[in-house]
This record gives C-alpha cells, structure tokens and sequence, in this order.
C-alpha cells in the first residue's frame, strides 16, 4: 500500500534532508554568523529552505551550545495574527542578550520591522531572520536552489532516484516558478506512478530539507 | 546516543506500553525526556501531540532507565494515502536536542489500521445493502 508514512516527499520528510551549503560547511556559516554579531538575514523565495535552514540552525546552536556560546535563543515563526504578543516575547528575549531566529521578517508591521533594524535601542540585538528580500539587514545567505541542489535533495529523499524523475522534478520546480516545496508536493501525488517506474523498490530514505548557500558575495557585515 | 528499547511495538488502547532507555554518558548531559507521543505523516502540515512524559536525570553513573506509559484510547495507528497517524516513544537529551524514537502501533488488536482497506469493505457492504 502506498501509505503516507512511506511517501518519500511527506513534509516531515522534507523537513530532514540536510542543508548543504555550496561553499564551506556549517562550521564555516556559523563562524560567518559569529563575525557578524549574530545579525543577518536568509533570503530566497516560497519553497527555497529558509524555514528549514532557520529551524537547522537553531539545532546547531543547540548542539554546539560551548563552541558558539549561544545556546540561548528564541525562535519564533511570525504569525501575523499573533505578532504583538511575540513582539512583546522577542523584546524580553532581547533583554536577556538572546539571539532571535525570526520565520518571515515580512509578516512584522511595517513599524515593528523598521525598529527592528533600525531602532537605535535594538541596533545591537542578535536578530537572525527569514525574508523574501532585503530589509536593511546584512544578507547572510541567499537560496537560490538550481538543478545541482535539486537533483542532491531528491537524492537525498529517494536515494535510487533515476534521470527521469530528476527531469521530472526540475521541470516541476519550473512550473512552480522556482519553488521546491512544491515541486515535491506534486511528487507526492505522483510517487505511485514513479515508485512503479523506479528500477527496484523502494524504502524511503531518512532525509531532510533544501538549500543552497549563493551568498558569499552578497554576505555585508 | 540515546538507544530506546520496546518489550513490543503493538499495543491495544489500555494496555501499558513498557521499555528500556539508555545512552552513552560521554555525549549525553542530560535531562533525558522520554515522551509518548504521535503525529502526522503526509502531504500537509504536520501535526504532533506529547501524550505524556517521564524526566529523567542523566548522570555519570546512571546510563540507562526503564519506563512505562499507559497506551491511550485515540487517535488509533492509520494510514491513508493522503495522511499517516504514527504513534511512538520519543527519547530526547533536552541539551542538545539529540533524539531517538521508536514507533509504536496503538489500535485495536494492535493492528495499524488502513484507510485504504477501510474505505474499501465500507463500500462494499454498502453495495450489498
């Protein structure tokens, strides 16, 4: 039976795929992150690994707690319904010297993004955020996922993969205007047909997320 | 590491669901939470409920614990093609966040039940009406 739970493209597996920077390791983005005081931005469009990139970053702080000394932080997936009591949340984290990993700097008002930034009594807050575009804050990576990310993400979620359903996934990825999460999604309904077509069956791989790190040049300080 | 052992992994709703945790003190600081939990797998956004949970200190000289949890009456293990009910003993250090969990069925005969297969004797006793 092909069931949810061994759906290869099932959100909780998207969420397991490892990022994988272009260029240097996590050690290296974190040592970045350090060099900037812990104040950047992740930028890229719907379905490019920001959320995820954010969420894997908020565990590598986790687990290297003495390396970075930045074990305390607050991660908080802005909901625009919901954005004053997690801007009072965020303004009592900022007290305690804690770095904000904010999901989707944009669904801020106006004003509060703006004292965010800019607001001389936050200049210095440990702010990490996710964003569509640039907002006034150094850029710490940019996701732009291309056929290289992709075909290492499918891999990664179907590890005996063949060059059809990696055609196929590019060419979703495009009809998706660039958004992956969504390509998988369609993958989803399809993996029936694809598990069919597949050289061999199947267990679905323990896997992960997508991302790509392009931001060297774009990286302020 | 955190390794979680299960003196079974099928389970009626009622029935006490029993097991041995243990872990490698070097890398583990500790507290260990071990938490019955269940989610969902799918398509969509994913949901996710701690049932209940037992704490316990890891120490030097303590590597392994034994804990109980009483299986709960819903939701019951399905899965569909669309969405996936999965129930499990999750173990996680809350220090560093490192986890291991080990899935469970909770239904009746401690049987994961398919939605697939329930639609379909459904329907077919409707046509016999």
């Amino acid at each position: 039976m092909n069931s949810a739970r061994n759906n290869p493209f099932a959100a909780q597996q998207l969420e397991r795929i490892d990022f994988r920077f272009l260029v240097g390791s996590w050690h290296d983005a974190l040592e970045q992150l350090q060099r900037m005081n812990w104040r950047g931005t992740v930028i890229g469009k719907c379905g490019s690994g920001k959320s995820t990139l954010l969420r894997q970053l908020a565990q590598k702080l986790n687990r290297e707690v003495d390396r970075w000394g930045a074990s305390h932080y607050e991660y908080v997936s802005i909901d625009k319904s919901k954005r004053q009591v997690q801007w009072r949340r965020m303004m009592e984290a900022i007290e305690r010297n804690e770095i904000l990993l904010l999901d989707g700097l944009e669904r801020f008002s106006w004003s509060q993004r703006w004292h965010l930034i800019f607001g001389k009594e936050l200049r210095t807050a440990k702010i990490i955020g996710t964003t569509h575009r640039r907002m006034g804050l150094p850029v710490w990576i940019q996701l732009n996922p291309d056929a290289d990310t992709i075909e290492y993400c499918l891999r990664e979620l179907v590890p005996i993969a063949n060059d059809d359903l990696i055609t196929r996934c590019i060419e979703l990825f495009g009809e998706h205007d660039g958004n992956l999460r969504e390509a998988f999604r369609s993958l989803y309904d399809e993996w029936p047909i694809w598990q069919r077509k597949l050289p061999c069956p199947t267990e679905v791989g323990v896997v992960a997320q997508s991302g790509i790190n392009q931001g060297d040049s774009d990286t302020g300080n | 590491m955190i390794d979680v052992k299960l003196a079974d992994n099928h389970f009626q709703p009622g029935q006490t669901i029993t097991g041995k945790v243990s872990w490698d003190a070097n890398s583990i600081r500790g507290p260990i939470e071990v938490r019955l939990i269940w989610y969902t797998a799918g398509k969509g956004t994913q949901d996710f409920e701690i049932i209940d949970y037992v704490e316990i200190a890891a120490t030097e000289t303590n590597v392994e614990c034994d804990f109980s949890f009483v299986a709960p009456p819903w939701p019951f293990s399905c899965s569909g093609k669309l969405v996936s009910v999965v129930w499990a003993i999750e173990c996680i250090d809350m220090a560093t966040m490192e986890a291991s969990r080990s899935e469970i069925v909770v239904a009746p005969n401690g049987t994961e039940i398919e939605l697939q297969n329930s639609n379909a004797s459904f329907s077919s006793n409707e046509n016999r009406i």
